[in-house]
């Protein structure tokens, strides 16, 4: 039931974010979900030393699970994010879409370690939002890199 | 986080991130740097995805380094595939493959890439538990025919005259 509602939730956010207009390119697009997988999860647990994978409950169904909120919700809320900012908009804003989109993504996750019974520490919400500020943050910088880069590379080619 | 024991599996992680960046940085170059970051990032990702399904419970298939838990160099890990990816596409690019011969240059890469993993796997980086040394063949087939069809769209995209 869980990964049935979760994984429809996932396609669900696909097919919306392939159908509406975005402003990144493609490579962009591919650029930033690559590098939210890589950041995300192992490579914060190694520097966070969080260091314990996910053993405390060997169920088929929690794998499917997050790997459907891993691999697609999590990116797709991260891009959506990105794609908001690349759009020429007021401070105020920006500011609105990147307090809804942390907000998102800290619910999301603290939803699923509770499904998960992932042991959780009085600062846990707290260390969410700062882990969720420094991702994006990561990531947003990455991709002003390689926009810069790759536009560079279509007028060499 | 640091390695249980500095031993054989660190030392073959060393050697080959010096051997492989260093022949990844002496090739002179061939593509456009963000193509390059594109497919070392996808082969990244691909073991990462697999990782995540395969090395976790239920599946619990096999595990890296020393012990089941992150540490140092599972970190280090992640980095022995990108220039493997690199000189796959590389390769492919170079010789202007068409026809059966791209097939046959994916069995060679794939047969190359299992003898790498069964050397690793004598060296301890990986450690089976349910899974099989011949289970990577196919796997590698797959691997490597989806990197070189993203490398393919990736560069008809930057390759193609603009209008």
């Amino acid at each position: 039931m869980a990964v049935a509602i979760v994984l429809s939730v996932s396609l669900i956010l696909l097919l919306v974010f392939v159908l509406q207009p975005k402003n990144m390119h493609l490579f962009e697009i591919l650029f930033d979900w690559m590098v939210f997988i890589f950041i995300y999860g192992d490579f914060f647990g190694v520097i966070t030393a969080r260091t314990e994978r996910l053993t405390n409950d060997p169920n088929e169904v929690h794998i499917w699970s997050y790997f459907c909120i891993r691999f697609i919700i999590f990116p797709l809320i991260a891009i959506w994010l990105l794609d908001r900012l690349s759009i020429p908009h007021a401070w105020g804003f920006k500011l609105a879409v990147c307090a809804l989109a942390i907000t998102c993504l800290v619910v999301t996750d603290d939803l699923f370690d509770r499904f998960i019974n992932l042991p959780r520490g009085p600062w846990h919400i707290l260390f969410l939002y700062v882990e969720w500020c420094a991702i994006l943050l990561m990531i947003y910088s990455l991709n002003r890199f390689f926009r810069s880069l790759s536009l560079k590379d279509v007028r060499r080619h | 986080m640091l390695p249980v024991k500095f031993d054989l599996n660190e030392w073959f992680i060393l050697i080959m991130l010096a051997l492989g960046y260093s022949i990844m940085f002496k090739l002179p170059p061939r593509f456009p740097r963000s193509i390059v970051i594109l497919v070392l990032l996808l082969s990244i990702c691909i073991v990462k995805i697999v990782d995540v399904v395969w090395m976790q419970p239920p599946y619990d298939l096999y595990d890296v380094n020393d012990t089941p838990y992150y540490e140092l160099f599972d970190f280090f890990t992640w980095f022995l595939y990108p220039p493997f990816a690199y000189f796959c596409v590389y390769f492919y690019d170079r010789q202007q493959l068409r026809g059966l011969s791209i097939g046959l240059y994916i069995v060679a890469s794939a047969i190359f890439s299992t003898g790498l993993e069964g050397l690793a796997v004598l060296c301890h980086v990986y450690t089976y538990k349910g899974w099989k040394f011949f289970y990577s063949f196919p796997v590698y087939i797959a691997v490597i025919t989806l990197t070189l069809a993203f490398f393919q769209f990736v560069k008809s995209y930057f390759m193609k005259p603009k209008s």
